[in-house]
């Protein structure tokens, strides 16, 4: 508890650093896309896996800022139609601070914007149903876009029980709407 | 070789780039690459080349004069098992539009020697048909890049896509 209240504490005070870039966001949702792969078979062989989908954030709270996603799962590599997927989660940004270290790399301002989510991957011919708990680190949030880089996820299975992990290379999810 | 690991190559690179002065009107010398890795078959080759999983490549570059890029890298199977196939690389690039400071778009052509865990070598050529920033603006998004992958020991073709690839120059 003592630790939560904490880490309660550096989220706010990070986040209190700058106003939120969607303060001024004229958005509310849009598309996104990633590849991914998950080590648990039972739900999806091994392969690289394409994700696309919708998404909507509806708020712009410059800390615990929620977000919602719907979208299929296809893997590409190799390709295997008959393992396509939904998806569908939520995602809370922890916080929306100015990247000061990301200032001497980068000519465009960029924020810093790490999440968690949690979601559900079900395999449409029904053989398969996962929870998932999933961490963004490297979150980046630029104008009208934001791109996750090395994503990770947890699966469990409808008891609760552990059954893999998975891995997002790369995300972006741009506004549109 | 085989044991080289991409986090020691990244760090030893990182550190060598914080003493370089970051400037914005000096092209950048030093980058790193992250872009995902997709391989697929192609043509009379139908089954799937690699072991299957998700792969992803990141590597150093260095980018001496106004057009030549070399770059050491990696392509590791991430998923399911980490590590469990990796090749290692040395690439030879391209920029085909000189590199200026008020140039914002450019491509890029390469050829490249993978070597892979179990002594497998491949040899590729890449196109990559969009890359928006560059030196100059210490960052380029490297888009929908293809490459031909000849595996003369089994003497076979196939392709590696690249979707995303993000730079950042020091």
């Amino acid at each position: 508890m003592r630790f939560a209240g904490v880490l309660l504490s550096l989220f706010l005070a990070a986040a209190a650093q700058g106003h939120c870039l969607g303060e001024a966001k004229p958005w509310a949702g849009g598309f996104y896309i990633e590849t991914c792969g998950f080590s648990d078979t039972g739900l999806l062989p091994a392969a690289g896996c394409l994700s696309a989908g919708l998404f909507l954030e509806p708020f712009a709270w410059p800390a615990f800022n929620p977000a919602i996603f719907s979208g299929i799962l296809l893997p590409v590599a190799p390709f295997q139609k008959e393992a396509l997927a939904l998806r569908l989660g939520a995602e809370l940004t922890l916080f929306d601070t100015p990247a000061p270290w990301l200032r001497q790399a980068f000519y465009t301002a960029l924020r810093w914007s790490p999440a968690l989510g949690a979601g559900m991957l079900y395999r449409l011919d029904g053989s398969a149903l996962r929870f998932t708990l999933a961490a963004s680190p490297l979150r980046i949030r630029a104008g009208d876009a934001v791109f996750t880089l090395g994503g990770f996820e947890l699966l469990f299975d409808a008891e609760g029980s552990a059954r893999g992990w998975g891995a997002v290379v790369f995300k972006a999810a741009l506004f549109l709407f | 070789m085989q044991t080289l690991r991409l986090p020691l190559v990244l760090a030893a690179v990182l550190l060598l780039a914080k003493s370089l002065p970051a400037s914005d009107t000096a092209a950048a010398l030093l980058g790193v690459t992250v872009s995902t890795s997709t391989f697929l078959p192609l043509g009379r080759w139908p089954e799937y080349p690699v072991p299957p999983g998700l792969y992803a490549r990141a590597g150093v570059c260095w980018l001496p004069g106004n057009r030549l890029e070399l770059e050491l890298f990696q392509v590791p199977r991430l998923v399911p098992d980490p590590y469990s196939e990796t090749y290692t690389g040395i690439a030879a690039g391209w920029w085909l539009l000189k590199r200026k400071r008020n140039a914002y778009f450019n491509m890029t052509a390469d050829v490249s020697i993978l070597y892979g865990l179990a002594g497998r070598k491949l040899l590729a050529a890449r196109l990559c048909p969009m890359v928006l920033g560059g030196p100059y603006y210490h960052y380029a998004d490297r888009l929908l890049a293809a490459a031909l992958v000849w595996d003369p020991e089994r003497g076979r073709v196939f392709l590696q896509l690249q979707l995303v690839g993000i730079s950042v120059f020091f």
